[in-house]
């Protein structure tokens, strides 16, 4: 071999990390001078990649300065092309600092024009950030009538049609008027492509869903055969969670009015107006787009995505949101699976911009509905309002109902009639004002084992003013923040768009007592075993993690002992909304063993000494420490910050 | 050198300032080092930095991720650097006087110290095209593919270049030694 060549490949070897090809290797070994290159080639690396560094003078300062001088030069106009104006302009630029400096106001205008986000920097953002939340509410609350119209852009919906476009017009009237029309003007390459044209009118009471049926991408332009479907519900009662006004686009109440704080990324003007940027992920975003879908089909999007929400500074409605895909390896293999093309993270892949908005009463035939051929009665009969407080709340006499709603007005009254499917009375009073909104269903004679209208793992809280306790759920992407309570005087479900501590302050005003579900509708037997609600008990050692996402706590646990298996539940979860429905949910069990792989997609990952499996689909991470069977779920969580919940589990969990 | 947070590019692109100071002063270390290799003049690197930046910023809109963003940016600086120093050619370049010797090479031996010295005064002799790569390569710790970015040069360049800038360096090492040898 010759020298060169030996050196050359010892040089590419140092520089990619690589291990010397075995006749190079036995070059070196013999060759006094290749030797010599390697050993002297290796110390010119350890002296010039570790040598000291020398100091760095700061010069963020003087940049930024440079930056914002050209940032102002751009806005002022100023530019080599001969203008009349470029004398004074010329004098302006000149005194830039001192113009910047005196008339904040004046030129915080001309930026907020210029097309570009703008730093928030001479507004406080923490405040800002935590007051968001409030304003949205209070905005809601004062929302009467609402008409808008949307311009959409998807990206990548099918290879065939990578870019769609849509009109959405929309039109509320308080409480529970609501219409959406989706006009798609996309230009499909034949005729025989769908249109995804939408329709969602509801006047409270009946409501109304046509469009295309959601057929997946690739079988398209084959699949919608029968063209549009109807989906017609009558006797609906108020702020029915299966027939939802999806009024988020209005007023982002789901997620964002019940945040603590939101991040505020910037400013900026969209259609003419001041707005706040703000920013989340797709899976606390998801209520901003069922408004679209309800009906059709629609591009995926990774729950990690970004989106990125313009709020008018004035009325705090949405003024445009764009979807940014998320970056990293996995959200490319999910796009791989999905079947879409690479996505830059700095490319938007959905828009949507208002076009017009305006807060004038629509007229009342906007929302006439007239129900198609399939139609669901859900039963709902509306009686008289009750006059006056309820019994219990000062001076009143009526049927129970909270003695403080925070400013919203009773607006319907009403009952399902008993059956033999529905053995039990329900009655439903609903309040409501702008787009806020509040349910108290009372059950009596329920005979059930188990809380009305609560799934699994609620959270037990204490009710304000010593009233007992109650059973907390937050929102999730199908049904609104609500709380049962069980009382000597029934069941009660009390449900809202409101934030959780208007929830718990609202049902706290109910005079009833929260009481401790029975004992037996905690513990559950069956010939296998035993689950019990709320406790930790275990054998082996319980781990807890000591990383959770911002947000996330604990918020209920359950033991299940079968045979020679006990496994505990802990489940977390952000208290506003957790738009999954799950959270993040670590199961812990002894007698238990890692069952098969029965998927291509399941990766093998390592945890600290043991091996774990995590499966895609699922968005479950189990292994075998030891001989304690450990699984983390969250359905909303990439494989990395699952990971890092796992890494951190210590110690012992009661 | 770590890449940033794709958010911090979208915002910084789309005008957020904020998130634009974020970048400078993540980065500002390693371009100014950077400009310093290229130049050997604190004062230019100085300068060279300041404009990178700059020109960074204007030319943000027109990055897509198509290369890594510290690839864009080193690359930015070494157009910067290079105009820089045919402006500095016509007005007399004045390289810096070797940076002493930081205090921690006090404790090393005298004899290390000398070849350390060596060393550094070799990488500075090197010229242009083949200091560039060993740079960035074995200072900055970038890839061949990531230096070709860099560089406006294909990987093969890179690669041959690196191998030559390792043997001139050699072959300079052992120049001085058998000079420092006569001496004696």
């Amino acid at each position: 071999m010759r020298c060169d060549a030996a050196q050359q490949a010892i040089s590419t070897a140092m520089d990619e990390q690589a291990t010397l090809p075995s006749d190079v290797d036995e070059h070196r070994r013999t060759c006094p001078i290749c030797a010599q290159f390697d050993a002297g080639a290796w110390r010119i690396r350890e002296v010039a990649r570790f040598e000291v560094a020398p100091p760095v003078p700061d010069m963020v300062p003087a940049i930024m300065a440079k930056v914002r001088d050209e940032e102002a030069d751009r806005l002022l106009g100023w530019g080599p092309a001969a203008s009349p104006l470029r004398g004074w302009l010329g004098w302006l630029v000149d005194r830039r600092a001192a113009v910047l400096g005196a008339a904040t106001g004046v030129l915080l205008g001309l930026l907020l024009t210029s097309g570009g986000l703008v730093p928030i920097g001479m507004v406080n953002t923490t405040a800002l950030a935590s007051e968001i939340p409030h304003e949205l509410v209070r905005a809601a609350s004062g929302l009467d009538a609402y008409q808008a119209t949307f311009d959409i852009t998807e990206s990548n919906w099918t290879k065939a049609v990578p870019h769609r476009t849509f009109v959405a017009s929309l039109a509320f009237l308080a409480p529970e008027s609501f219409r959406v029309r989706v006009k798609d003007s996309t230009h499909y390459p034949s005729g025989s492509w769908p249109h995804n044209d939408l329709s969602l009118v509801t006047d409270g009471r009946t409501w109304e869903a046509s469009g295309p049926d959601p057929c997946p991408s690739a079988n398209l332009p084959a699949c919608p055969t029968d063209g549009p479907v109807t989906r017609s519900i009558v006797d609906r009662p108020p702020f029915d969670a299966r027939a939802a006004l999806p009024s988020d686009i209005i007023v982002p109440m789901t997620v964002l009015a019940a945040s603590n704080k939101v991040v505020v990324n910037g400013q900026d003007t969209v259609a003419g107006r001041d707005a706040i940027a703000v920013e989340l992920t797709y899976q606390d975003a998801t209520p901003l787009f069922q408004y679209l879908t309800f009906l059709g089909s629609w591009r995926p999007f990774f729950p990690q995505d970004q989106v990125v929400v313009w709020l008018d500074k004035r009325t705090w409605f949405p003024l445009q949101y764009k979807v940014f895909p998320a970056a990293g390896r996995e959200r490319s293999l999910w796009a791989t699976q999905m079947g879409l093309p690479s996505e830059s993270p700095y490319e938007p892949v959905f828009e949507a911009t208002a076009r017009s908005l305006s807060a004038t009463p629509p007229p009342a035939k906007a929302f006439v509905v007239r129900p198609g051929a399939e139609v669901v009665d859900e039963g709902f009969l509306d009686d008289p309002l009750p006059k006056g407080p309820g019994s219990g709340c000062p001076g009143g006499s009526g049927p129970i109902q909270p003695c403080a709603t925070g400013g919203l007005s009773l607006y319907r009254s009403g009952r399902f009639p008993s059956s033999p499917l529905r053995p039990y009375s329900e009655t439903v009073l609903a309040y409501a004002s702008g787009l806020a909104w509040l349910t108290v269903t009372r059950v009596e004679r329920w005979d059930q084992p188990a809380l009305f209208g609560i799934g699994p793992f609620p959270e037990t809280v204490k009710m304000p003013g010593r009233r007992g306790i109650g059973y907390y759920l937050p929102a999730t992407s199908s049904e609104p923040r609500r709380l049962a309570l069980h009382t000597a005087k029934g069941e009660f479900l009390v449900e809202t768009d409101l934030p959780r501590a208007r929830l718990l302050q609202a049902a706290a005003s109910i005079p009833v007592r929260g009481l401790a579900q029975p004992v037996e509708w905690r513990v559950r037997r069956w010939s296998g075993g035993v689950v019990e609600q709320g406790v930790a008990q275990a054998k082996f050692a319980l781990q807890r993690p000591s990383y959770l996402p911002p947000g996330y706590e604990r918020v209920a646990v359950q033991t299940a002992i079968s045979g020679k298996s006990t496994g505990v539940t802990f489940v977390y979860r952000r208290p506003a909304a957790e738009l999954d429905g799950v959270g993040i949910v670590l199961y812990q069990a002894s007698g238990q063993d890692l069952a098969p792989p029965n998927s291509p997609d399941e990766l093998t990952v390592m945890l600290g000494p043991n091996v774990g499996r995590w499966s895609p689909e699922g968005h479950l991470l189990e292994w075998m420490d030891g001989r304690v069977y450990r699984s983390i779920t969250g359905p909303s969580f990439d494989l990395a910050t699952i990971v890092r919940i796992a890494l951190s589990l210590r110690g012992d969990a009661r | 050198m770590r890449e940033p947070e794709p958010e911090t590019i979208r915002r910084a692109r789309a005008g957020d300032l904020r998130a634009f100071e974020s970048l400078v002063r993540d980065y500002q270390a390693d371009v100014w080092r950077f400009a310093y290799h290229l130049t050997h003049n604190r004062a230019l690197a100085e300068d060279v930095t300041q404009d990178a930046f700059l020109r960074a910023y204007r030319g943000l809109q027109s990055y897509r991720g198509q290369a890594k963003f510290t690839s864009w940016l080193l690359r930015i600086v070494r157009n910067c650097a290079i105009d820089a120093y045919r402006k500095t050619r016509r007005e007399t370049p004045v390289a810096d006087q070797p940076e002493p010797a930081p205090r921690g090479e006090h404790s090393s031996t005298a004899s290390g110290a000398e070849e350390r010295a060596r060393i550094h005064d070799a990488i500075r002799r090197l010229p242009d095209s083949l200091r560039e790569p060993f740079v960035v390569i074995e200072v900055l710790g970038f890839t061949y593919q990531e230096t070709s970015v860099i560089l406006g040069v294909r990987v093969g360049t890179v690669k041959s270049r690196m191998h030559r800038a390792r043997a001139a360096l050699m072959l300079a090492l052992s120049d001085k030694q058998e000079e420092s040898a006569g001496e004696m």
